[in-house]
């Protein structure tokens, strides 16, 4: 999926400027000159980052990064200020953003921000992605196989598991073949690795 | 057995009398064969409303129609207020009242008893009664009249003879004042059942009614006899049942004073002579008639109780004396003071004819004294009258001709379209003409040394000569202080020094021009001829004034020139202050177009260097960069020239362009206050003369104030309108907020100095802005729209074109 940078500010010299200089590096750029309008527009799930100017009427920056945190959206935020002043840098870093610059800035250090923060995005995204691979596979598991592959991840012989459980010995190797097959998993180590990115415990 | 008997034959009275027909057709008839005259009226008092009395007491009227058979009688039914007034009228002939009404009537209007009515109990003749005071039988409480202290009382009402005041006045002599010490105190009016019944009901702890209501009462059974207990119990004589109070005498039939006596004898006769079984005694529920009794009894109670005829008693306090004998003190008081007045006006008057005498006497001297003298004068007074008409003549010339130029140098300095150089050049015209000099002029003098600079005359001969001035001459003028110096012919001048014949000035005319008491500059006039006399006093006593003028113009014109570097200056703090206050928002605003700009060239310069050159999109870029440096330095250009000094010079400007320069330097602080700034401009918008950083700054403060009065109020749309107007010959600009308007107790004060509302405003916004609308002619104006914020307004003249 292609990374975009969104850039949200009111002031319509800002956003053109930046646009081009973002579009200049090659990246696809979406403006847009109020909160609101990006709220309404904003498709969930899509990949890159986000630019907000902190003034702005109706909507601010920090009261849109807000706004997306509590709606899931885990897109990282990079604030921009033309009056930076301490109390708001805490503020904007304690509601963790990825970053805050100020204007006027260094070309170079903005398309480095954004560059950045896009990859970081990008490593975000995978990870997630394979987290929820690894969780539905764990959610194919009959219960009975649950129970096993918890035993198996306790390092347990099939004999104490088929004790535990109140099962036959033959039964157990069956539940234990069954649920290696649906993890997609070829040893018991690498069981434990996927147990253990899923965040099994 | 013996009350039973009572009360068939007494106590009818005090019951309903619904049995007792009413007047029947045989006296009707009667009373038509009477003599056709007026009728002799008999005022009753109805005490249980009128239809009652009169059916009560008509038989006995009929009576004495038959009787006295050359007279009609009438019963006339009266309440207790309407007797009175009745009779006041000559109403009535006779009346027939209770004995407490009787005894006022008797005093107030001289009634004069004829007899007594009679009434029958127990078979016999009685023509007193009594009334009772009753408290239920089982009322431990109360034994004695005493005890009645702070309990409830129930009576008919207050002017109740038998139902109320015989106890009043049993309960006063055991020092009980019903209306102050009783717990409560009830008037219920007829009948006077209903008071037995609250009585024997518990309603009320006691109350009082006529003897008779009690005993009829206990033989119809409507109460058991043990149930109630009289107190006060009076001995018992030969009447033979219990009572409270003392016995006084019945109703009278009484005279009135204008009744004739013989008459008032005949009825008399006729009643006594009705037996006391008649039918008319019946009907009236008596029996007959008696001869009058002693009515002091009743006198006595009235004088006790304080009322009726001796309300008066009620009156006797040292404040009520006062009261009603005020009218009769202060007339004897204004008579003294009246005496005490004219004594001293006599005596002062007397003073005055004995000063008056002196002082004629005096001047009876004096008279013959000056009649002596005059004599002796008027041998050479016409010879003197002559020369001083002649004087006078002269004088009056002079006069004439000072008077014109004074009125011409008054002209001069009240023109109000008159600037402050052509009035001095003018004063200097006026004061040429007037002398007959050629040249005038006005010299300052810095550090002891004369400077010209004002030069009236004959341009050649100042051009030829050098100059009228004269070194010695102002030095001169300097010592004389205020006065003038007249020198007709130089050469002859003994001031030696002053001579300044190398210049050819044959004559010269001088004062000095002081200012605030300290010389200033020299006024001079300067001939090439020689004059013949010294100038008049009154030629000396112009140029004063003119020299006093001068001053004041220039003292004027210093003023004026000290108030408008002031205005400038403080002009130039407050805009200073402003920009000060906006730095962050300025600094922002210059931030916009500084990042563009940096942001376009960056990205042409990367497009470069990728090597994959766009040419029309290096050109946009390139394009955009210029636009935000341009804008920028616009921003800047602007705060310059808002917070430079700048002349005070007027010149013809468009105030569109004024307000838009001032939205380049608001738009973000606007904004960053959530405040929508509308502009509402008028186009075609003819010049005013101004000077543009004043006016712009005007128009900041007023924005300024609007965006300042929204701040902090919810809830509102914060918008902020400028309006622009051409409107008759003025151009008017209206700053409109949306904010909570204007206090009224601020409203006049809001354009002074130092006057702010705001908790950290310094107050000079607005006062500056008034004088600076002021300094161009123009008008300020505050304008509260009741809640709906407020309006600042100023308008200017237009410019008119050159």
């Amino acid at each position: 999926m292609e990374s975009t940078v969104y850039i949200v500010d009111d002031d319509r010299l800002a956003r053109e400027s930046l646009r081009w200089l973002i579009e200049s590096a090659q990246l696809p750029v979406k403006v847009f000159s109020n909160g609101l309008d990006f709220l309404a527009r904003y498709e969930p799930g899509s990949a890159g980052c986000l630019l907000l100017d902190v003034r702005m009427p109706a909507i601010n920056g920090m009261e849109l990064h807000t706004k997306l945190k509590a709606r899931g959206v885990t897109m990282p935020v990079i604030i921009v200020t033309g009056h930076a002043d301490v109390p708001m840098a805490v503020r904007a870093m304690k509601a963790r953003v990825y970053d805050f610059i100020e204007k006027p800035y260094n070309d170079s250090l903005m398309l480095e921000r954004v560059q950045s923060a896009i990859a970081y995005e990008r490593d975000n995204r995978r990870n997630q992605a394979r987290i929820n691979d690894v969780r539905n596979r764990l959610a194919r598991l009959t219960p009975r196989e649950q129970e096993v592959l918890r035993g198996v991840l306790g390092s347990k012989q099939n004999k104490v598991i088929a004790a535990d459980l109140g099962i036959s010995i033959k039964t157990v190797e069956l539940h234990r073949a069954n649920l290696m097959t649906k993890m997609k998993a070829t040893s018991p180590t690498q069981l434990v690795r996927l147990a253990l990115i899923a965040g099994l415990d | 057995m013996l009350f039973k008997r009572l009360a068939s034959g007494l106590l009818g009275c005090t019951l309903g009398t619904a049995l007792v027909p009413p007047g029947g057709a045989t006296e009707l008839t009667e009373r038509i064969e009477a003599q056709e005259q007026d009728p002799i009226r008999i005022g009753v008092l109805a005490y249980r409303g009128k239809a009652q009395a009169l059916a009560r007491w008509s038989p006995t009227a009929n009576y004495l129609s038959r009787v006295i058979a050359d007279h009609r009688f009438e019963i006339v039914p009266l309440n207790l207020d309407e007797i009175a007034r009745v009779i006041e009228n000559a109403g009535i002939h006779f009346t027939l009242t209770n004995p407490g009404n009787y005894v006022d009537l008797e005093s107030r209007f001289g009634a004069s008893r004829i007899a007594t009515l009679q009434t029958r109990a127990s078979e016999e003749i009685r023509v007193r009664f009594g009334a009772v005071i009753v408290t239920r039988a089982d009322n431990a409480e109360i034994n004695t009249l005493e005890d009645l202290r702070g309990k409830s009382f129930m009576a008919v009402s207050a002017q109740a003879f038998g139902g109320f005041q015989m106890a009043w006045r049993e309960l006063k002599e055991h020092n009980i004042d019903p209306f102050r010490h009783l717990g409560e105190l009830r008037f219920v009016g007829f009948p006077q059942d209903k008071i037995i019944f609250a009585v024997y009901n518990g309603t009320v702890d006691a109350a009082t009614v006529r003897v008779e209501t009690l005993v009829h009462m206990i033989e119809s059974g409507k109460v058991p006899r043990d149930a109630l207990r009289i107190l006060n119990a009076q001995p018992q004589d030969h009447h033979a049942y219990p009572r409270s109070t003392r016995l006084y005498p019945e109703w009278p039939f009484a005279t009135l004073k204008n009744t004739p006596r013989r008459l008032a004898t005949r009825v008399t006769q006729a009643l006594l002579s009705m037996p006391a079984d008649h039918p008319a005694a019946h009907s009236s529920r008596t029996a007959g008639w008696t001869i009058p009794l002693d009515y002091s009894p009743v006198h006595e109670l009235m004088r006790v109780l304080q009322i009726g005829p001796y309300e008066v008693l009620r009156q006797t306090s040292p404040l009520a004396m006062v009261k009603r004998y005020s009218p009769w003190f202060a007339g004897a008081g204004f008579m003294l003071l009246l005496l005490i007045f004219l004594n001293g006006y006599i005596s002062r008057t007397n003073h005055r004819l004995k000063d008056t005498e002196r002082s004629l006497r005096r001047e009876i001297v004096g008279r013959e004294r000056s009649q002596a003298a005059l004599a002796r004068y008027r041998d050479t007074l016409e010879e003197q009258v002559a020369t001083r008409t002649e004087d006078l003549r002269t004088t009056n010339l002079a006069l004439e001709k000072s008077r014109v130029a004074l009125r011409e140098l008054v002209k001069i300095t009240s023109a109000p379209d008159l600037s402050h150089d052509e009035k001095l050049a003018r004063l200097l015209d006026t004061g040429r003409a007037y002398y007959g000099l050629p040249v005038a002029v006005l010299a300052s003098i810095e550090q002891g040394r004369q400077r010209a600079c004002k030069i009236s005359g004959d341009a050649t001969l100042v051009r030829t000569r050098a100059g009228p001035l004269n070194q010695h001459c102002a030095a001169q003028l300097i010592e004389r202080g205020g006065q003038p110096l007249d020198i007709p012919d130089m050469d002859k001048h003994s001031g030696g020094d002053c001579i300044s014949l190398k210049n050819g000035w044959k004559s010269y005319l001088g004062a000095a021009v002081l200012v605030e008491g300290h010389l200033h500059c020299t006024l001079e006039f300067a001939g090439i001829e020689v004059r013949p006399t010294l100038l008049s006093q009154w030629d000396l006593e112009l140029l004063k004034v003119m020299a006093q003028w001068i001053g004041d113009e220039l003292e004027r014109q210093l003023a004026c020139e000290a108030e408008q570097r002031h205005q400038a200056e403080f002009a130039h703090v407050s805009r200073i202050n402003a920009i000060g206050e906006l730095a962050a928002s300025l600094a922002h605003e210059l931030n916009q177009p500084l990042t563009g700009a940096i942001n376009y060239s960056s990205g042409c310069l990367r497009l470069l260097r990728s090597g994959k050159v766009d040419p029309e999109k290096l050109a946009e870029g390139i394009q955009r960069t210029i636009e935000g440096a341009t804008l920028a330095a616009d921003i800047i250009r602007h705060i310059r020239e808002f917070v430079q000094k700048g002349d005070t010079e007027l010149s013809p400007l468009d105030l569109n362009t004024a307000v838009r320069n001032v939205t380049t330097l608001i738009t973000l602080e606007a904004r960053r206050r959530n405040v929508d700034l509308v502009l509402d401009l008028a186009p075609d918008l003819p010049p005013v003369n101004g000077n543009m950083i004043q006016l712009e700054q005007v128009i900041l403060n007023f924005i300024r104030n609007g965006v300042d009065a929204m701040d902090g109020l919810n809830g509102r749309q914060h918008c902020l309108t400028v309006t622009t107007r051409h409107i008759e010959g003025t151009v008017q600009l209206t700053a409109m907020d949306t904010g909570e308007g204007i206090a009224k107790e601020s409203l006049n004060k809001i354009f002074d100095a130092f006057y702010t509302t705001k908790p950290d405003g310094m107050g000079i916004g607005l006062s500056v802005s008034r004088s600076i609308v002021e300094s161009h002619h123009g008008r300020i104006m505050a304008r509260s729209r009741s809640g709906n914020g407020a309006e600042f307004t100023f308008e200017l003249p237009v410019a008119e074109r050159a």
